[in-house]
């Protein structure tokens, strides 16, 4: 063991499971870099800034330079876990014959295309460091094998094509000792996720922990669950 | 005669789609980007086949051909119409606006097509949709991997179909989605390990026998199953 902090970058970091993870990992003594759109108005956020290992940045994962200013900031960092949770669901008209196509372009903006952005600025910073870890937020909705009963193609797609950015990425980064997952976080009790999902968002980023601590190189490509258990394509 | 829509149709899969369903004595509306590029339209002379300004991209152009096609039963919509912007899009590489344009034709193009045209589809005896996706577009194959816009697209293609096959079924549609093969185009080059006669036509043996039952389903163009 080195006694030097472990340190966790987490995007969308305001609210939802993205909050509980910077609360876990910061009473856990990791560094944690916080990123969100509008940190003027992340009151959650900014109550848990009295703890000095906390830091807290403007990002949209949707703007090229936003997201160049962050690795701008954080290049004298090292950082051991990344997590690309910052997301959108994209508004109601998803259903065939009612498509929004330019919600869906924004949509993939930040679903998909934030995810690639963030990972390469930040993957010298995650190569310098022990962990070595870029961790996807995605979702059971961009399941292929798991999409039964149509509906929700924006949100859905974006997910789907985040997964195959993990599984891309993965394959390019694996010579950086560098591992790259998918995960599900459960249908959480949050903004998104309403308020009759089934768990709640300290169970999902407690799971997400313990599925984070366990896995290793051997594991990069694939998408997981917030209880371990591995998801199909 | 049936009749079938194929978007894409100046080159590649898409004008030998449109040749052999033309030859077989079908209708077929040939989508091309530029009606006026004489090269490819001369390609597709032949009385069975009509040519329509299509590019998928543009919604105003679907709406218009949709307008002109308003009463004609569709047997089969080939979504077929797609790119790839070249080795240039690897890691570090990727640019936003091309990757969105991926997304446009491959995806949004196919899905504007199939909101657009249903009901013809709906109406017409063999009710079939058939996108045409890639097998780099499959999740567990990795094949081409570190082409971020294009197997991203692909994938999301993949989801759109099984969506689709949901969404259509009480219309009594079937919806799949091909990986045509390494076939020789344009798109692939030279060293490709089919002609795109031979893909094409082992493409229309499976098309032929698909029915509800196939519906939502990645298949290879000799008709075996492909993993997403």
């Amino acid at each position: 063991m080195t006694n030097k902090r472990l340190s966790v970058v987490v995007t969308g970091a305001n609210r939802g499971i993205g909050l509980e993870l910077v609360s876990q990992y910061l009473t856990d003594g990791w560094q944690v870099h916080s990123c969100c759109r509008e940190p003027e108005l992340a009151t959650q956020l900014a109550s848990l800034a009295s703890n000095s290992a906390l830091s807290i940045h403007q990002l949209d994962v949707g703007n090229p330079d936003s997201v160049e200013n962050l690795g701008l900031a954080l290049s004298e960092h090292s950082i051991d876990l990344l997590i690309n949770n910052a997301g959108i669901y994209g508004g109601e008209r998803q259903s065939f014959g009612d498509i929004d196509y330019e919600q869906w372009a924004r949509v993939l903006n930040v679903n998909t295309l934030g995810p690639y952005r963030v990972s390469t600025a930040l993957a010298d910073q995650v190569e310098n460091s022990e962990r070595r870890l870029i961790v996807n937020v995605s979702s059971t909705m961009g399941s292929i094998e798991q999409y039964a009963s149509g509906g929700h193609y924006i949100y859905r797609s974006s997910k789907t094509a985040l997964n195959m950015v993990t599984v891309n990425l993965a394959h390019d980064l694996r010579s950086r000792g560098i591992t790259v997952l998918s995960v599900h976080p459960g249908w959480v009790r949050t903004d998104m996720g309403g308020s009759s999902a089934d768990i709640s968002t300290p169970t999902s980023a407690t799971g997400l922990r313990q599925l984070i601590d366990d896995v290793s190189i051997v594991d990069s490509g694939r998408f997981f669950s917030w209880d371990g258990s591995p998801l199909p394509w | 005669m049936p009749s079938v829509l194929i978007t894409g149709a100046s080159r590649g899969l898409g004008r030998e789609f449109a040749r052999q369903y033309a030859y077989a004595g079908w209708t077929v509306h040939a989508g091309v980007r530029n009606l006026h590029q004489r090269s490819a339209i001369e390609e597709l002379q032949h009385e069975q086949i009509i040519c329509h300004q299509l590019d998928v991209a543009k919604h105003d152009q679907i709406l218009s051909v949709n307008t002109e096609l308003a009463q004609e039963p569709i047997d089969l919509l080939i979504n077929n119409a797609g790119f790839w912007l070249g080795k240039d899009e690897h890691y570090g590489r990727c640019d936003d606006a091309r990757w969105m344009e991926e997304f446009r034709v491959h995806m949004f193009g196919t899905m504007a097509m199939c909101e657009s045209f249903v009901q013809q589809v709906a109406a017409s005896k063999r009710k079939l949709i058939v996108n045409i996706s890639s097998g780099n577009g499959s999740l567990a194959l990795e094949n081409g991997i570190g082409d971020y816009p294009y197997n991203t697209s692909k994938a999301g293609l993949n989801l759109i179909t099984k969506g689709l096959a949901a969404d259509l079924k009480q219309r009594g549609i079937t919806v799949v989605c091909f990986t045509p093969g390494f076939v020789a185009t344009d798109m692939s080059g030279p060293d490709a390990d089919l002609t795109p006669h031979e893909s094409v036509s082992a493409m229309r043996a499976i098309i032929d026998t698909l029915g509800p039952e196939q519906t939502g389903t990645f298949l290879r163009y000799n008709g075996e199953t492909v993993p997403w």
